[in-house]
């Protein structure tokens, strides 16, 4: 080649590779890196309706009370004190002194007054302002200069947990995150690459030795919904964490990284469930084997739970008979449990109702052959094995059961819409303990009373009864009061089996081990919740 | 290499065959995801079915499945063709038209849109049939160019015009004297679309689109391979592929002998 030639080459090589470097992602340099799986929907800390902009608004937001996610209790934040009147409906929170904004300006009890009514004002349309039951009537002023003062027209059971998504922002103009009161702030946002989070100079808490918290200067939010390159990144050590580690891949990064946290039962639940919408499009002998109590319980006798848990999850699960998780102890009862598997009772309960088997099928009274479908979301492995163990499983009771793999919209269309489905097998996530967080399931009227949603009157009497306990539970006034109720309620659904609950899926997280001063918490979010003293292993804060 | 091709397509299907007649295999829990041994000769699945026995239903359903399909798509492209060789111009336009339509269908959507508005409950067998007929309804227009041409060139050949000035009908001269002449050009076209509709299916199978259980398609031991976990405890989990990979290229071999 000559050297005619070779410049003739080389200058449009030279310029490819600089249109490249303009254009890939180039990625800032962080204490601590990990991956986000969604773009966050919004990063205003009151429109925050998304896994992701809530991670953000975690580790943003300077909030009044924090849950701290490890104990499940409220404690002091931005305000070091608070007092509940004894009906419940005036709450009186006193700010710390001296608290500064991410851009120095002094925080004021006036900045949480407008953040407060932001929030609760209608217009705009903040998810967290339905905890307070009824948002416009709730009056907020400051009695002192350090002072503010919540009147609620009803008791907030969940008051704690509604104050710690509520962050405090410059009255004169919310901004969204990039200046804040939390541990961090935003400071570069690129759509669909990262989010840089800065570290708040002037953040109100110190260690133990008098040190500003927190330790890490920089985080960087990668947005990727790819597990595989986000498994890759952490083991490559490009990552220091992950919030969630499939079942799959936990072994593998265990091996690899040695930083994989086997947490136990999360608060999540697997769950089976069979149509009993009245209008859905089913043959008549359908609705009545699925409206059967005595069906539905022999198909819950049938699964081999401990399988399910050992199998489709790699043992990273835990076999689940009610609705409460054991890891939620304030509310999980012993006696409101399924019983276990056992096939000779479920085949006599078949039996009891006029089920019986022609050759290895089993047929209804009518002569009908028990066949039906299990819909399911595409995408998901371990809901897919358990689909398959559970068509195994049913074939020892003579039912023919094919599992039928959606994408998502066709899904929600069947479930929500058409109701043209047989079966379902899907996941609900869990964020809070507290059981009042799922009354929009167990409230008939409900349009997430997934088995029969958006009922105009309960259609059975142990639904209309846990419209009851439902209520009564979130209006209770002393734990035992609510407790007897919610127990009442797990031995309902035990019974009746609306819901067949199957496993309720370790938290599976990781965290390099050059990471210090992690704690992990069943609450989201699992690693981050100790972020302020959260440190690189060797580096002086 | 075509009678090396014939001979592993042979010695494969006594196997698949051996396999299938030995019956069922029932899962067995307690061995997940292993490699060979000397009950499960290519190890087990994640959710201990015999893979070798899996691999011998995906075999000869595919197998099945792909040369009925290839059959009725060679079929509908030799009719096509032999309606454009011999229609009027407008008539040939129209027809092209609409096979160069299909050909431009994004036929994953149309799939996926079949897909949802069967019933749920359909039978694994009933799912095959679908699956199998709609890849030959999509793959007749492939060829219809090629095969059309080769009618137009027979069209305009003295011999047949002096065929059907003797007063041979239409459909005489097309059963004795043009369809025994698209006869190789038709075998091509068949040995080529058997491994196409095969790669097809896996990959509709692996989307989960195609054949469902219980019965076992190459799409369905391919999707084995997106496990994560499956991938790291054993090489077995590979064979499938391997296996499909050779099948392909000896159907491969043969339409290009061919």
């Amino acid at each position: 080649m000559t050297a005619r030639a070779f410049r003739l080459l080389s200058t449009p090589l030279l310029l490819v590779v600089q249109v490249f470097r303009a254009t890939a992602p180039a990625q800032p340099p962080a204490d601590l890196a990990w991956a986000l799986h969604a773009e966050p929907g919004t990063l205003d800390p009151a429109k925050v309706d998304d896994q992701s902009a809530e991670t953000v608004r975690f580790l943003t937001a300077g909030v009044l009370l924090r849950v701290n996610r490890v104990t499940q209790q409220p404690e002091p934040a931005l305000a070091e004190h608070w007092d509940v009147s004894a009906d419940g409906r005036t709450v009186t929170l006193r700010l710390r002194g001296g608290l500064r904004f991410s851009d120095g300006s002094p925080l004021t009890a006036q900045d949480v007054v407008s953040s407060l009514r932001r929030v609760l004002d209608p217009a705009i349309a903040a998810p967290v302002a339905d905890e307070f039951l009824q948002p416009r009537a709730v009056v907020v002023d400051t009695p002192g200069p350090r002072l503010i003062r919540l009147q609620l027209p009803k008791r907030v059971v969940s008051l704690a947990k509604a104050l710690d998504q509520i962050a405090i922002e410059p009255a004169s103009h919310p901004a969204a995150a990039s200046v804040t009161a939390g541990p961090f702030a935003v400071a570069k946002y690129h759509r669909g690459e990262y989010l840089l989070l800065q570290r708040n100079a002037f953040h109100w808490k110190h260690d133990s030795a008098g040190r500003q918290l927190p330790y890490l200067k920089q985080l960087r939010l990668d947005i990727t919904s790819n597990r595989d390159v986000e498994r890759l990144r952490f083991t490559r050590g490009q990552y220091q964490l992950m919030e969630s580690v499939s079942p799959d891949d936990f072994e593998q990064v265990a091996h690899e990284t040695g930083g994989a946290h086997d947490l136990g039962a999360s608060l999540n639940t697997e769950q089976l469930w069979f149509n009993q919408v009245a209008d859905a499009p089913l043959p008549s002998y359908e609705k009545a084997w699925f409206e059967s109590t005595a069906f539905r319980q022999a198909v819950s006798l049938a699964i081999h739970r401990n399988d399910l848990a050992r199998i489709a999850y790699k043992s990273h699960a835990t076999p689940a008979y009610g609705f409460i998780s054991p890891a939620n102890r304030t509310w999980f009862s012993e006696k409101g449990q399924a019983p276990h598997e056992d096939l000779t009772r479920a085949e006599a309960q078949l039996h009891a109702v006029g089920f019986h088997r022609v050759g290895r099928q089993l047929v209804d009274g009518a002569g009908h052959p028990v066949r039906f479908s299990i819909v399911t979301n595409s995408g998901n492995h371990s809901r897919k094995l358990m689909g398959t163990l559970i068509a195994q499983d049913l074939q020892a009771l003579g039912m023919q059961v094919t599992l039928v793999e959606l994408d998502f919209p066709a899904l929600v269309d069947r479930l929500m819409h058409t109701h043209d489905y047989e079966a379902a097998l899907l996941g609900l996530s869990n964020v809070d303990v507290d059981p009042s967080a799922m009354a929009n399931v167990w409230t008939s009227s409900s349009p997430n009373h997934q088995w029969n949603p958006s009922q105009k009157s309960p259609a059975t009497p142990w639904e209309a009864e846990l419209d009851q306990l439902t209520a009564a539970q979130a209006t209770a006034v002393g734990y035992a009061d609510r407790k007897r109720a919610v127990d009442r309620m797990q031995a309902i659904v035990a019974e009746q089996q609306p819901f067949i609950y199957l496993v309720f899926p370790n938290q599976l997280c990781a965290v390099a081990t050059g990471v210090e001063g992690t704690a992990f918490s069943l609450l989201s979010p699992t690693t981050l919740s100790a972020i302020e003293t959260m440190r690189r292993r060797g580096v002086q804060p | 290499m075509k009678r090396l091709s014939l001979l592993f397509l042979v010695l494969l299907l006594g196997l698949s065959a051996s396999l299938l007649l030995r019956g069922a295999v029932p899962a067995d829990r307690e061995a997940l995801a292993t490699g060979a041994s000397a009950r499960h000769w290519v190890g087990t699945d994640e959710l201990g079915r015999d893979r070798a026995q899996r691999m011998a239903s995906a075999f000869a359903l595919g197998l099945a499945g792909s040369t009925a399909a290839a059959f009725l798509s060679t079929c509908m492209t030799l009719a096509a063709a032999m309606a454009i060789g011999f229609a009027t111009p407008p008539v040939r336009a129209v027809l092209l038209y609409c096979s160069d339509l299909c050909l431009v269908l994004p036929w994953l959507f149309l799939l996926m849109l079949v897909r949802a508005v069967l019933p749920l409950s359909l039978p694994g067998l009933i799912s095959a049939l679908v699956t199998y007929a709609l890849l030959a309804v999509l793959g007749w227009p492939l060829y219809v160019r090629t095969v059309s041409a080769r009618v137009a060139t027979l069209a305009c050949a003295e011999w047949l015009l002096q065929a059907r000035a003797s007063g041979l009908r239409l459909g005489r001269v097309l059963k004795a004297h043009v369809l025994p002449h698209l006869l190789p050009i038709s075998m091509t076209q068949f040995l080529l679309c058997v491994p196409l509709f095969l790669i097809a299916e896996a990959d509709l199978g692996s989307l989960g689109l195609g054949v469902s259980e219980p019965l076992v398609s190459w799409g369905s031991m391919l999707s084995d391979i997106s496990s994560n976990a499956q991938r790291v405890s054993t090489g077995w989990v590979y064979l499938p592929l391997v296996l499909l990979a050779i099948t392909v290229f000896s159907f491969e071999s043969l339409g290009a002998e061919e």
